[in-house]
């Protein structure tokens, strides 16, 4: 309860606000995606065939570590629950839509760039298949 | 019978209204307001077993360094606490006093009910009550951004209509 004749300035109600309407709606999604991604990122990073036994104990501790600081902050009132439902039904959607994550490389700046192919993608899909053949 | 219960069970609940003038706040004998001064006062009334007092607490220690024309001060209200071990954990630099909850409700204009803490209290130079926390405790008076404003607010002594 605060005095309405005090004449308070604005920012500090709207920071508020901003800060709860993260906090409270934005960050449980946010987890619930990541919760989401990188289970399935790291799972398949240990899959890989040759990768380095350190790489993927990172991999996975890193994305296990984060999601732990994620919950514990996370969980302060049951308001959050269909927020975080919302941020894993969204990634499990976006996961389901996906073909593969290819690393292209960049020509100009020699980089390797992580790129998406989706299920739709046919053309993509084919090219990638036909590029894996040759490569066998 | 039972609006009558009903009635009584809401009285019993019901916060006394802001702005009001601000009763004394003995503890040990003494009015704890009356070290305010004619200051803007924020008053907390905590528990020390309470993870959110402790966080209203290092945020009423950060602005306390910035406003140091307002009086700061956190009243604790569970049975067998230790203000000074408190404060000295928390790093505090302003008082914390060893109160109890009857005089907290008291202060506060509550009747027997259920409390949330911390339990926040804002003063003006007048000893004017000018926000509360409700009953169950209202997190924008527990946060830095609002804080500031609100005693930004009392220090000025802007009213409107």
């Amino acid at each position: 309860m605060v005095d309405k004749t005090l004449l308070i300035s604005p920012n500090g109600l709207f920071l508020f606000h901003l800060k709860q309407l993260f906090w409270a709606y934005v960050f449980p999604v946010f987890m619930g995606l990541f919760s989401v991604v990188s289970v399935q990122v790291y799972s398949r990073v240990g899959s890989v065939r040759d990768i380095k036994m350190h790489t993927a104990f990172l991999c996975a501790s890193t994305a296990a570590m984060i999601n732990l600081w994620g919950w514990s902050h996370m969980i302060r009132t049951p308001a959050m629950i269909p927020f975080y439902g919302c941020g894993v039904g969204l990634a499990a959607a976006m996961m389901s839509r996906m073909f593969a994550i290819v690393q292209q490389q960049r020509t100009r700046w020699k980089v390797k760039v992580p790129r998406v192919i989706w299920k739709g993608n046919r053309a993509e899909i084919e090219a990638m298949k036909a590029r894996m053949q040759r490569a066998a | 019978m039972l609006l009558i219960a009903l009635l009584s069970a809401a009285a019993a609940i019901a916060q006394a209204p802001v702005p009001r003038p601000a009763g004394a706040l003995f503890i040990d004998g003494k009015d704890v307001l009356a070290r305010a001064a004619g200051r803007p006062a924020v008053l907390a009334m905590v528990s020390t077993q309470c993870g959110h007092c402790a966080a209203v607490a290092r945020v009423m220690q950060a602005e306390s360094a910035d406003f140091s024309t307002v009086f700061f001060a956190a009243v604790t209200m569970d049975e067998g606490a230790d203000p000074t071990a408190w404060s000295q954990k928390l790093s505090l630099s302003f008082p914390v006093y060893k109160g109890n909850r009857e005089v907290a409700m008291k202060f506060l204009g509550l009747t027997d009910a259920h409390l949330g803490t911390p339990q926040m209290v804002y003063l003006d130079r007048a000893g004017v009550i000018r926000a509360q926390s409700e009953r169950l405790g209202t997190p924008m008076l527990q946060a830095s951004d609002y804080m500031r404003s609100l005693v930004g607010a009392l220090l000025k002594g802007s009213y409107g209509r």
